[in-house]
């Protein structure tokens, strides 16, 4: 087994979420499917590039930064048995910042950093996740979405 | 024709090359090829990750402190008609900061901005390019 089996997406925090929209909708990168917080509060927008390859478009980007050098958050690899990834990672002195947790999305994810301090999400699709869908061509209807979306 | 096809690449500077190339070793992604400047120093590496889809290391990168966030440089966009893509784009008011020009590994490539300012390269593949020998699983020197 490969320990990364793929790309799977980069985020992005947008200072406006409408603007970054766009942008990409003119690059034909359409908006997936959405997820908001308890209280229904935009909580992120992912858009399909192709296959199971995203972006990810966070609310909140730092407008207020006088010399913003983009609004780059992390980059994910999807991998296909996070637990063995996570066990290989640290026998070889990789400090993992979360454990595997089961996310919201129902897929299982781990946080490291490499040695610069960029941010790398670790995924294991949950087969049947929106992710998981959306890469296959599903169209995620809003009833589809988390109860707690 | 899709404008994008595909997710190419994500790059990073980085402080030290041989701690990064241990780092994306460990979580099994290698070395694919390198390219260098004409006076022969490094440029940057190519790691492999699947597809056409790989990470890029530029020697270089910042000196660690307190603070900093990452040493992110881009995300590159694969197209598979990049001169249609970038007209479609200009046409949508999107600013091209630099036009279609090839690469030296013989790719097409033009840059743009997203409205936060992350650079955005979009790029077609030549069927010759080292990318797309590692791709079909070909040896590059």
């Amino acid at each position: 087994m490969k320990f990364v089996a793929e790309l799977g997406h980069a985020a992005f925090a947008a200072t406006d979420v409408e603007a970054s929209l766009a942008f990409y909708a003119a690059l034909g990168i359409h908006e997936a499917f959405r997820l908001n917080h308890e209280d229904g509060a935009l909580m992120l927008i992912y858009l399909h590039i192709a296959g199971d390859r995203f972006l990810e478009i966070f609310p909140g980007g730092s407008r207020a930064d006088p010399a913003p050098e983009g609004s780059f958050k992390h980059l994910c690899l999807l991998t296909e048995n996070l637990y063995e990834t996570v066990a290989s990672l640290r026998d070889t002195g990789i400090s993992i910042d979360c454990e595997p947790s089961r996310g919201f999305t129902t897929n299982l994810q781990a946080w490291i950093k490499d040695p610069d301090g960029n941010v790398i999400e670790l995924m294991e699709l949950n087969p049947g996740s929106l992710q998981w869908r959306a890469g296959r061509g599903n169209v995620i209807e809003k009833a589809a979405l988390p109860d707690d979306a | 024709m899709s404008l994008i096809a595909d997710l190419g690449h994500a790059a990073f500077a980085v402080k030290d090359v041989d701690t990064s190339l241990a780092f994306y070793e460990n979580l099994g992604i290698r070395e694919a090829f390198r390219l260098n400047h004409e006076d022969g120093s490094l440029m940057l590496i190519y790691l492999h990750i699947a597809g056409d889809r790989f990470i890029e290391i530029f020697p270089g990168g910042p000196e660690p402190e307190e603070g900093r966030k990452g040493s992110f440089m881009h995300l590159c966009l694969l197209s598979e008609d990049i001169r249609a893509t970038v007209e479609t784009l200009r046409e949508a008011g999107v600013s091209i900061d630099r036009e279609v020009t090839e690469g030296l590994d013989t790719n097409l490539q033009a840059w743009i901005k997203d409205p936060d300012g992350n650079a955005i390269e979009l790029m077609q593949l030549s069927p010759d390019s080292p990318q797309r020998r590692i791709a079909r699983g070909e040896a590059v020197r």
